[in-house]
């Protein structure tokens, strides 16, 4: 990549949200933005995180306000129902949007 | 590694993600294959006895709702996943679709009583069934495109046909069904191993 590339790509990544600039948090709100709910296994199995790692990071997104979590029993089962909230869904929006202008000007 | 790399790499991640999530339904294509068996049994019937075709296709079909949402409610306390907007709309599509298609039929009956006694009302009724189909490949699934149109051809070439020709359009159609049944049951095995 030339110098110019290197600096227009560096200002793409100034305007990133550094709470999506993690793989698992970014995976998780790409995910929940096209459903209106995935639970907690579903989203470890889909990200192939550890329960322990995917359980911290949402645990961020949700102190953020990005995302809701609904705890409910299925079967007996406690299942923990994870969705976007419109502020994580603003968010993701202008973080692809940064995204898309840094892979434009860096040429990924 | 530099941050671009670290972005690119990322991106990769999501990518994975995202592709190993499965948009089908875990045994999606049984209602692909029950609805050929019904599509054929009905049409054949109405070459042998109408009466009992009217028969078949109301009880099979109400049978065939109260097993789909059966079917339906199972899947979707085993899928951990909630898309309600999907839902509603494949809901809306064939409930509505249906009740239109047999509504104006009959209205159409009703208004024009040279219809009521002679094939064209059937043949009127497959032509909009037809188009639902096609408006749900146009929507969702992509086998529907091509099913529709056939579907609304041969509910225009079925009254020329001499012999059986409920029978010949019956099993053009199951056999379309059938097809795509197997597209999504392929599909969904090319899924299950790449997960």
């Amino acid at each position: 990549m030339s110098q110019a590339g290197e600096h227009a790509a560096q200002i793409g990544l100034d305007h990133l949200d550094p709470l999506l600039q993690h793989r698992s948090r970014l995976g998780a709100l790409v995910l929940l933005s096209d459903a209106d709910a995935i639970s907690f296994t579903r989203l470890r199995d889909l990200l192939r995180e550890t329960d322990g790692n995917l359980g911290a990071q949402l645990r961020k997104l949700e102190d953020a306000g990005y995302v809701a979590v609904r705890k409910e029993f299925n079967n007996r089962k406690p299942v923990s129902w994870y969705s976007l909230r419109p502020a994580g869904r603003a968010a993701l929006r202008s973080h692809l949007k940064a995204l898309e202008s840094l892979i434009s000007t860096a040429n990924i | 590694m530099t941050e671009v790399q670290q972005v690119r790499e990322d991106l990769q991640y999501v990518r994975a993600a995202v592709d190993r999530r499965s948009p089908g339904l875990e045994g999606a294509m049984y209602p692909y294959y029950a609805s050929a068996v019904y599509v054929l049994v009905g049409y054949i019937l109405i070459d042998i006895n109408p009466i009992y075709a009217n028969w078949w296709f109301l009880s099979a079909g109400l049978v065939g709702s109260i097993v789909g949402a059966i079917f339906f409610r199972r899947h979707k306390s085993r899928s951990e996943e909630i898309d309600r907007v999907r839902n509603r709309q494949t809901a809306l599509h064939w409930c509505l679709g249906i009740i239109g298609s047999v509504g104006a039929g009959l209205a159409l009956a009703w208004a024009v009583p040279a219809l009521r006694d002679g094939p064209i009302d059937g043949q009127i009724q497959v032509v909009l069934f037809g188009m639902v189909y096609l408006m749900w490949g146009v929507h969702r699934d992509r086998s529907f495109l091509v099913l529709g149109p056939v579907m609304i051809a041969g509910g225009v070439v079925v009254g020329l046909i001499p012999h059986y020709p409920w029978t010949c359009l019956g099993t053009v159609i199951a056999l379309g069904l059938a097809t795509a049944g197997y597209l999504v049951q392929r599909d969904e095995a090319r899924r299950a191993l790449a997960r």
